[in-house]
């Protein structure tokens, strides 16, 4: 551009170098015009000067306009959308984008708009606001625009346009898209969220919907012919007008629209039968009516719903007659094409057809019950189950189900008693199994009663004590229900021997497994002489947070095992464990020591470690690599402490390492307190606790999930 | 002297002429149909003004995106009254603003640059 520029200008330059010859020239200096040439000859320069750096400036901006439209152009050519604009007299400007070509499927340079866009309606009133828009106010365009069509059928294909006023053009702008795809894209998922939409009614409704059918085929097939017999001429099209009408309105409640549609038409071509026939002959009325084929009407319709739901749907008796599998598919099929209210509405309503009655599910125990106590010399008077129609989730039950044989069993086996033995008592020779199942609250409850001889708590208390599981002392601080929960924990059963039926111990253990594992709770309660009662309860929705919620067996689990690890690596001590599980307490009794922390992994847990003097004095003295009198522990309280709550810091920290998913973190630093015989207060939390004895000294791990 | 200030519109640039903080603002696109008629009363002012500068710093700032030829022009103009002024020995100082995306604006901002004594100094303009 510069050289250009250089080349451009080779005149003047020539006649500037003419110029400042003359001025050097020493003969004109004395000339009375010298000093104006002179001035003049700068100016000149100057000019020139002047004049190059304009051009260059000016080319420099044409370069840069034209890039910036190269730019654009190539970006609007590539949006799968067309550009293009008009001004006040409807012809379209040559710059439009490339898509719009493809569109319009020529070029559409100086066309007329009107022509090409709007031409097609009936009106002039696309003209008329086109008109108005560049003839009236700018203020009111924005008033004009909307007016305009949104949507336009040309050429097969199906527009979207939307108008834009560029005021500093005075032009419109259209932006154009080609819908036509996504419109029939939408059509079908239209269509087939009606035709679920039908299925799930249809099998909601399904007695009366089969009902209707059978009933319409028989009327168009038998009783319409029966009724010439009955009725006269003009009545006859009158009850059909009717009975169309009445099926018209049902079919189309039940989204059955194809059926609908077709019974509407046929209303219609009764009017203008009516119409051109005013009186018409039995043969004629019998002529018309076979040329409507009213069994073809609803076949559309079934035909969808049977696909769905298998073929002959409609036909079979009895009620819910539809395959799991399909069920399934339905379901998916929902989820894919309904948004979430709607889906889950319409998956309830399905749930509830393939919901099974509880009481059924627990009626299997029945004859299994009576078996048994004959089987091992005890009478079972009755076994009865009360329900006030409770429907569950078969495969969801299915577990707790088949574990609910543990209670059955214990009842014949430890609860009721052999015949001679119950008249001694005053009770009737056969003893009874009673069930009840209700729904309260959001809650199945399902308890299991029998009239035996109740739970000897005192017995509990002798095996928790041979087992290990607590010593003398502590039984005595346990409450009644406590030492009756002890029942459902592992490695528990009151009869010593071990045979096939009971007494292995995991029965009722395993029970609470499934129970806590639909998110339940079991509780037991007892009389003696007079019977045991099993309450369980199952929410029936499940906790959201449920859903992840963490095992605390398998949180626990992993805290034990960095502890045994740690104090086996680093302090050289070799715990003794001595396990117990405790799952509601009201109160959590604290020992010599305690570190209490508060940790978060997904849900908040308290971690409380517990030792006793001689357990402190073992773990601080290899934590410290000095020894510790016993005597004087009592003024070492801080640095008992301080080790303490450092040896459970490193614990934790590696606990939380070995959390899968994401780590847990401390919610609150380690706290030691040192108390004798306190005790902290939990109403209703979870608790794990964990025992250990380390030289005869006492660890408890306790972990504590808040609620 | 009074201040001079002009708005942007569409086809002109910003304009703030301030005698009291001896600053010269030139800021935007300009193409206007009548250069000479927008920029004379400018030109003016500058004439004016740098009669009667003395010892004052004087900051002018310019930051055109776009001009037309017949700006371009003006734009000298006004310029050359600064480059007389600032040959009296005037202390004068000009920053031209340019897109720093734009190539083609760092070139326009040093034919501007080539055509002065003035201290010219090229920035890059900061996004507002």
């Amino acid at each position: 551009m510069s050289d250009s520029s250089g080349e451009l200008f080779r005149f003047e330059e020539k006649v500037l170098e003419k110029a400042q010859k003359i001025v050097e020239n020493e003969k004109y200096q004395g000339n009375p015009l010298y000093k104006k040439y002179k001035s003049l000859m700068r100016m000149y320069k100057k000019l020139l000067f002047q004049s190059q750096k304009i051009l260059k400036i000016s080319d420099n901006n044409q370069e840069k306009l034209r890039k910036t439209q190269q730019n654009l152009a190539l970006l609007l050519n590539n949006v799968k959308q067309g550009f293009l604009t008009f001004g006040e007299d409807f012809k379209i400007s040559p710059e439009y984008s490339q898509e719009c070509k493809n569109i319009f499927g020529q070029d559409i340079a100086g066309r007329d708009i009107y022509e090409l866009l709007f031409k097609k309606s009936d009106s002039d009133a696309e003209k008329d606001i086109l008109n108005s828009i560049f003839q009236d106010d700018q203020s009111r365009i924005k008033l004009y625009l909307p007016l305009l069509p949104q949507e336009i059928e040309l050429n097969q294909k199906l527009l979207k346009i939307k108008y834009k006023y560029i005021e500093q053009e005075h032009k419109i702008m259209c932006i154009i898209t080609d819908i036509t795809e996504k419109r029939e894209l939408e059509n079908e998922l239209e269509k087939e969220r009606k035709n679920l939409k039908m299925t799930v009614t249809v099998i909601s409704n399904q007695g009366i919907v089969k009902k209707y059918v059978n009933d319409y085929r028989h009327f168009f097939n038998h009783i319409i012919y029966e009724w010439f017999k009955e009725y006269g001429n003009q009545t006859i099209l009158e009850n059909l007008y009717r009975k169309i009408h009445t099926y018209k309105g049902v079919f189309s409640q039940w989204g059955m629209r194809n059926s609908s549609e077709s019974l509407h038409k046929a209303e219609d071509k009764i009017n203008d039968f009516q119409e051109e026939n005013p009186s018409p002959e039995t043969r004629e009325i019998k002529k018309f009516i076979s040329t409507i084929d009213f069994n073809g009407f609803i076949d559309q319709d079934i035909e969808i719903i049977e696909q769905i739901l298998g073929e002959n749907f409609l036909d079979r008796e009895k009620s819910v007659s539809v395959k799991k599998d399909d069920i399934v598919e339905l379901k998916e099929r929902i989820k894919d094409y309904f948004p979430e209210g709607e889906r889950e509405q319409m998956v309830t309503k399905i749930d509830k057809l393939i919901k099974k009655s509880l009481r059924d599910l627990i009626d299997i125990y029945e004859e299994y019950t009576f078996e048994l106590a004959e089987r091992v010399g005890k009478k079972l008077e009755q076994f009865k189950i009360e329900s006030d129609g409770v429907l569950v989730d078969e495969n969801k039950f299915h577990d707790l189900n088949k574990s609910l044989i543990h209670i059955f069993r214990n009842s014949i086996y430890h609860g009721i008693e052999k015949p001679e033995g119950r008249l001694k008592k005053g009770k009737p020779e056969g003893g009874s199994v009673k069930c009840k199942i209700g729904e309260e609250k959001g809650n199945i409850y399902i308890t299991i009663r029998d009239d035996g001889q109740g739970i000897n708590v005192d017995k509990i208390k002798k095996l928790a004590i041979d087992k290990n599981i607590y010593s003398e002392n502590e039984i005595e601080d346990l409450s009644r229900n406590e030492i009756l929960r002890l029942i459902f924990f592992d490695q528990f059963s009151t009869e010593e021997e071990v045979n096939q039926t009971a007494g292995r111990g995991v029965g009722l253990a395993s029970v609470k497994r499934e129970v806590e594992k639909l998110g339940g709770n079991i509780s037991v309660e007892t009389k003696l002489d007079q019977g045991t009662e099993i309450t369980i309860i199952i929410p029936q929705e499940k906790r959201v947070a449920q859903k992840d919620e963490i095992n605390m067996n398998m949180l626990m689990e992993k805290l034990e095992k960095k502890f045994v690890q740690y104090i086996g690596d680093n302090l050289e001590l070799e715990p003794d464990q001595k396990n117990i599980q405790l799952n509601q307490i009201e109160q959590l009794e604290l020992s010599d020591f305690n570190v209490i922390t508060n940790i978060r992994f997904k849900n908040l847990y308290d971690i409380i470690f517990s030792v006793d003097k001689k357990a402190a004095q073992i773990l601080v003295e290899n934590f410290i690599d000095k020894h510790l009198d016993l005597n004087k522990m009592d003024q070492k309280k801080a640095i008992i402490r301080e080790s303490l709550k450092e040896i459970m810091n490193i614990i934790i920290g590696q606990f939380f390492k070995s959390l899968e998913e994401e780590e847990g973190c401390f919610e609150k630093a380690p706290m030691a307190i040192a108390v004798e015989g306190g005790l902290l207060d939990y109403k209703n939390n979870e608790i794990i606790k964990h025992k250990f004895s380390i030289n005869q000294g006492l660890v408890n791990l306790n972990l504590i999930a808040r609620n | 002297m009074e201040q001079l200030s002009r708005e942007a519109e569409k086809s002109t640039p910003k304009v703030i002429c301030d005698p009291k903080d001896n600053y010269i603002l030139i800021k935007g696109e300009s193409y206007p149909e009548n250069s000479f008629e927008f920029y004379e009363p400018i030109m003016d002012w500058v004439e004016e003004y740098m009669d009667q500068v003395n010892n004052e710093n004087v900051e002018v700032e310019l930051s055109l995106s776009y001009l037309n030829t017949s700006s371009t022009k003006s734009l000298m103009c006004i310029l050359d009254i600064l480059e007389e002024a600032y040959q009296e020995g005037k202390d004068i100082k000009v920053d031209w603003y340019y897109d720093e995306e734009n190539e083609l604006s760092y070139e326009m901002a040093q034919d501007f640059m080539d055509y002065l004594e003035i201290p010219f100094n090229l920035q890059v303009k900061e996004e507002d």
